[in-house]
């Protein structure tokens, strides 16, 4: 089972400072920042999986790249096995790399189309510095089977797999240095469904082989409910529901949560007649309004949600289960499906006679 | 199932020593000027003037029996077979001094764009990676693109004409003015090209992967912007030829006839007043001056299909014919397949498609 | 079973690249009944989207060439239509939704010049004659539209209200009737505030929103078919929700035939009457959606069920599908699935491999390209 924290994230923060403009100057208005990532906090066990879902600005990319230290945090610590990793810097900060590689979502963007095969999922070791070429072939030719590649495809350039096998020289590149955690950021959702299944499935039987741990990131909720262990919710940079993956997914507490799980299109079609009923829009990272974050969209909003940040907190009666919703009591048995509405079967044959 | 290319493709070619990759990277080089024939006469131009500059250089005598500077006793002459543009006035043999001009006006202009490219390239690339506003990378890149607009913001010729008038006539001269106005756009250049690339994902990858900046900047970077500015540089060099003509039009260029040089030429037989009398005598060096300028624009135009390896392998053949750019070839287990796309179709394919493409 | 809007028989699509060529598109043909919705699900390259842009004939011509078959609409053939012609065909007649929404408004025009651009097009040709042959089409109806179930959520308002009078200040409003009907058409697509929206430029709307208008420009034309090429594919799953909340409505609303691309089962199921099925430029299956989802009758079909997300399923290694998707220059002979079949045999291998015909003792409509569909049901 999985072991002790590996990451502990308190409090994280990433702003995007944005450029004063003119008019603001003049009004001596404050600078304005997009708060990506707004007091996070998330703990990865050793050899655990925690599936970070949620949709595109939640910013659940950017969490995942200050753990990965792709980005410096605006506030929050950030410790690795007990070791305070925001300290890191220059040579230490390089060797400390090698315990958390990233997977991207783009699976042609991410590899650099002038190099082969053997430089890409070479390149972290490269960066470390203790092997030489020979070594690193060798190296590289014993992994990429473990992906689920050919060993002799070495002097190849990325453009010549498919998006899938792009994936798996990510994967392999991200394993090569025999990390302790894996960022995964959205590493299916550029493929076909039958290559996803593929690749989820490679990434459970490694983690088994490696005992490595992973930060799956996606807003795909079945790729989370398959692979991961626990999960985060993330809407507008703050984590709403945290908690065991069979716990959130089957009895979602948060209204959120129970929205995005309404909202999957299922393969069903009995979903003709149903109507979504959740309105409005996302709305702007940029200095959000005090309150909980989906007040706006929220059916079950008081006007205390308006007003006060809900905390992560846990809900009596649901162990392991952080929720930050001012209402989770009253709103927890609400089933996500009645978030839908379903109407009365479409008179077709009146349409299609006409 | 195999999907791996066809052997003799450049990418099978692994593991081969690198004189023999070298020798496939020339093939396909060759294969692409097949399938373009407009870049193969661009580079059959180019190839025939490098050749005729060498000649010049080495053994002049091969390609005509005068020295530089050489008077005939054929006083204005038209086009003959022995003076195949005519004499002048002097007794000059314009083709000889046309030829001879050829390594002088390559050179020139070689000296320009290349240091121009390398100055502005390197100006370019510190700019545009390290600018993030507040550090000291930052400041230098705010410096480097103000000064960079000073110099824009001049028309590039005139100011090229006044640095000539205040340093005097000569090739170095000339060559210094011409540079002081050219490596800005260099630097624009570059630096947009480094912006592009280096927000790409699998430069942030290599970050993850621990590489160190400086290297990210020459493996990941560089490496990416290098290709449009080659295709830049050599649509440039005819550029720079024919801003030399200019200068050298006007008469502020090189000091004919003493040293041979295509603009300076045109510009003499002008001045002198005799160009309705014997119009020969501009005749030569300005086809010379076209033909150059089309030269490097034909080649130009096609080395961008040569430098890029995805485009290079269909136009070279190999592999062409594929079903879609991402077949998504998986299998699962040990026997796994390499997943490649065999297809290699050109980027705008799928683009212009859109219908082999989903999220 | 009513008449069909188009008709699409052995159409077939090829792509020329250099000396390679391949079919994109092999000998498809399927109906888009009047007022239906038709989906059409498959991988990356099956050749779904090809057939979408075929259809209004937006694909390049080159490199894309149309090999053989014929598209009836209007009772002529598209593929003989000259391309210059095409434009007078495609808007009113057949019309568009493309899956990017911000590259599919034209970034330097106000939303309202896009919208009245569109119902200007529809006008000139309501009055002149231009459209030939034009049917009687089942007029808009308004009064139908539901009371505010989601649609008070829907149209709350996002943006903060600028005062409608000087939005009205800045238009002169000369041409007052196309200013309402784009008022009208924003108000269909359940955008609220339309007054304010219509001075906004594309890139400060939302993706939903920018969906929503391109939604309206393309019901504005009033198309006897409307083709969404993977219309709710770049936006976010609520969004999505939303946006297919707001089709489904649309779709009882505004009677239009709408043919509808997706890489993805559950969109379709959102809603498709018809679900057509392509592999490898091939339409395999094709039938009643719910019929194909129960009782599927082609082994892709199946296994593209089987791999489909559902949230429901937890244990044990997700489904997938054996094999690779078959490179379209050099397809496998018969049927293009059979080598990753798992109830292939011999004859599958024969060319020119299993026509799609009805299958017999399934309902009505319901075509399979296989030789055993009754077997399809005995896959695990």
């Amino acid at each position: 089972m999985t072991g002790k924290a590996l990451v502990e994230a308190e409090g994280l923060q990433k702003f995007f400072p944005l450029t004063r403009s003119v008019t603001d100057l003049v009004r001596h208005l404050p600078r304005r920042a997009i708060h990506a990532v707004d007091g996070v906090s998330l703990t990865v066990r050793a050899r655990e999986t925690v599936g970070l879902i949620g949709e595109s600005g939640s910013g659940k990319t950017t969490l995942g790249w200050l753990i990965s230290r792709l980005h410096e945090p605006t506030g929050g610590s950030l410790r690795f096995d007990g070791e305070d990793v925001l300290a890191l810097r220059g040579n230490e900060l390089r060797r400390w790399r090698r315990n958390v590689q990233v997977v991207f979502q783009d699976p042609v963007g991410s590899l650099d189309p002038r190099l082969k095969v053997w430089q890409i999922v070479g390149e972290p070791l490269r960066a470390q510095g203790e092997l030489g070429k020979g070594e690193i072939r060798a190296h590289v030719k014993d992994l990429l089977p473990t992906v689920g590649l050919p060993p002799d495809c070495l002097d190849q350039f990325p453009h010549e797999f498919s998006g899938g096998g792009r994936q798996r020289l990510s994967l392999a590149r991200a394993l090569s240095v025999d990390p302790r955690l894996v960022v995964l950021d959205e590493p299916t959702s550029a493929l076909d469904v039958a290559v996803q299944a593929q690749i989820l499935n490679r990434l459970v039987e490694l983690q088994k082989e490696r005992e490595v741990a992973y930060l799956l990131i996606t807003h795909n909720v079945a790729a989370v409910r398959y692979v991961a262990d626990r999960v985060a919710v993330m809407y507008l940079g703050q984590a709403v529901e945290v908690g065991g993956v069979r716990e959130v997914l089957e009895h979602p507490i948060h209204p959120y949560t129970k929205a995005l799980l309404a909202a999957v299109p299922v393969a069903d079609a009995r979903r003709r007649r149903t109507r979504f009923k959740i309105g409005g829009d996302v709305p702007s990272l940029v200095n959000p309004a005090p309150g909980c974050r989906f007040a706006p969209r929220c059916p079950f909003v008081i006007d205390r949600c308006r007003v006060e940040d809900p905390l992560l907190r846990e809900i009596p009666g649901a162990p392991g289960q952080l929720v930050a919703c001012h209402r989770a009591e009253e709103v927890r048995e609400i089933a996500p499906v009645s978030l839908l509405t379903t109407v009365d079967d479409r008179s077709t044959g009146a349409a299609a006679s006409a | 199932m195999t999907t791996r290319s066809a052997p003799g493709g450049p990418s099978s070619a692994g593991g081969a020593s690198p004189a023999r990759r070298a020798w496939g990277g020339f093939v396909v080089f060759l294969r692409v000027l097949r399938a373009n024939p407009l870049t193969l006469v661009g580079f059959l131009l180019v190839v025939l003037l490098a050749g005729a500059a060498l000649v010049m250089l080495t053994v002049p005598h091969l390609l005509t029996p005068y020295s530089v500077n050489q008077l005939t006793l054929d006083y204005n002459q038209a086009p003959s077979w022995h003076h195949p543009f005519g004499t002048d006035g002097t007794g000059l043999d314009i083709y000889a001094m046309v030829l001879y001009a050829i390594p002088i006006d390559l050179a020139i202009a070689f000296a320009i764009a290349g240091a121009a490219l390398f100055w502005g390239g390197a100006l370019g690339l510190v700019a545009g990676f390290w600018d993030k506003p507040g550090t000291l990378g930052g400041a230098l890149s705010v410096v480097i693109l103000r000064v960079t607009d000073i110099f824009l913001s001049f028309p590039s010729l005139i100011l090229a004409l006044a640095i000539a008038v205040s340093l005097g006539r000569g090739v170095p001269q000339l060559i210094l003015a011409v540079l002081l106005t050219w490596w800005p756009f260099y630097v624009r250049l570059v630096r947009g090209e480094t912006l592009a690339v280096k927000h790409l994902p699998y430069v942030m990858a290599a970050r993850a992967a621990g590489v160190t900046e400086g290297r990210i900047v020459l493996r990941h970077v560089l490496r990416n912007v290098v290709e449009p500015v080659v295709v830049y540089f050599t649509l440039d060099i005819g550029t720079v030829l024919v801003t030399l003509s200019t200068i050298g039009f006007i008469g502020l260029g090189v000091n004919y006839p003493f040293t041979p040089e295509w603009g300076s030429m045109i510009s003499y037989y002008q001045s002198a007043g005799l160009i309705s009398a014997y119009p020969w005598t501009v005749l030569g060096p300005g086809l010379a001056i076209f033909l150059t300028v089309l030269a490097f624009s034909l080649l130009g135009d096609g080395l961008r299909d040569v430098l890029d390896p995805r485009s290079r392998r269909v136009l070279a053949g190999t592999g062409t014919g594929g079903a879609s750019s991402t077949s998504p070839s998986e299998r699962e287990g040990a026997t796994a397949e390499p997943s490649l796309n065999r297809s290699g179709l050109p980027e705008p394919i799928p683009t212009a498609s859109r219908g082999v493409s989903s999220p | 079973m009513s008449e069909p809007v188009v008709q699409i028989q052995n159409l077939s699509i090829d792509y020329v690249i250099g000396a390679g060529r391949f079919r994109a598109v092999s000998g498809v043909s399927f109906d888009v009944p009047q007022g239906h919705v038709v989906g059409i699900v498959g991988e990356t390259g099956c050749g779904k989207s090809t057939l979408a842009q075929a259809i209004p004939r937006l694909l390049p011509e080159p490199p894309a060439t149309i090999g053989e078959g014929s598209v009836i609409f209007r009772g002529t053939d598209l593929v003989q239509v000259p391309l210059w012609k095409m434009p007078r065909i495609r808007g009113t007649g057949i019309n568009m939704i493309f899956q990017e929404p911000l590259n599919s408004l034209n970034p330097a025009f106000r939303i309202y010049d896009q919208v009245a651009e569109a119902i200007h097009i529809r006008r000139v040709r309501e009055r002149g004659n231009l459209v030939v042959d034009r049917r009687e089409k089942p007029p808009f109806d308004y009064s139908r539209r539901p009371t505010a179930t989601s649609g008070e959520a829907l149209t709350r308002s996002v943006l903060p209200p600028v005062a409608a009078e000087k939005a009205a200040r800045h238009r002169t409003d000369s041409d007052g009737t196309i200013r309402g009907e784009v008022l009208d058409y924003l108000r269909l697509v359940r955008i609220n505030d339309p007054e304010t929206i219509l001075n906004l430029y594309p890139h400060e709307l939302s993706g939903g929103m920018r969906q929503r208008v391109m939604i309206a420009m393309a019901l504005s034309e009033k198309p006897e078919l409307l083709i969404a090429d993977e219309p709710t594919s770049a936006l976010d799953v609520t969004i999505q929700a939303q946006v297919l909340t707001l089709m489904k409505e649309l779709i009882e609303e505004v009677h239009t035939s709408i043919l509808f691309i997706s890489h993805d089962l559950g969109v379709i199921a959102e809603t498709a009457d018809e679900l057509g099925v392509m592999y490898a430029g091939k339409l395999v299956e094709f039938g009643p959606v719910a019929e194909l989802f129960e009782h599927p009758r082609h082994p892709y079909t199946k296994a593209l069920l089987g791999a489909a997300p559902t949230r429901y399923k937890s244990e044990g290694p997700l489904a997938t599908i054996a094999g690779n998707v078959p490179n379209l220059s050099h397809p496998p002979s018969g049927c293009r699935f059979h080598p990753r079949c798992p109830i292939a045999r011999p004859r599958c291998t024969v060319m020119p491999g299993p026509p799609l015909e009805l299958v017999a003792g399934a309902s009505e409509g319901h075509r399979s390209a296989c030789y055993f569909p009754e077997e399809v049901a005995s896959i695990p």
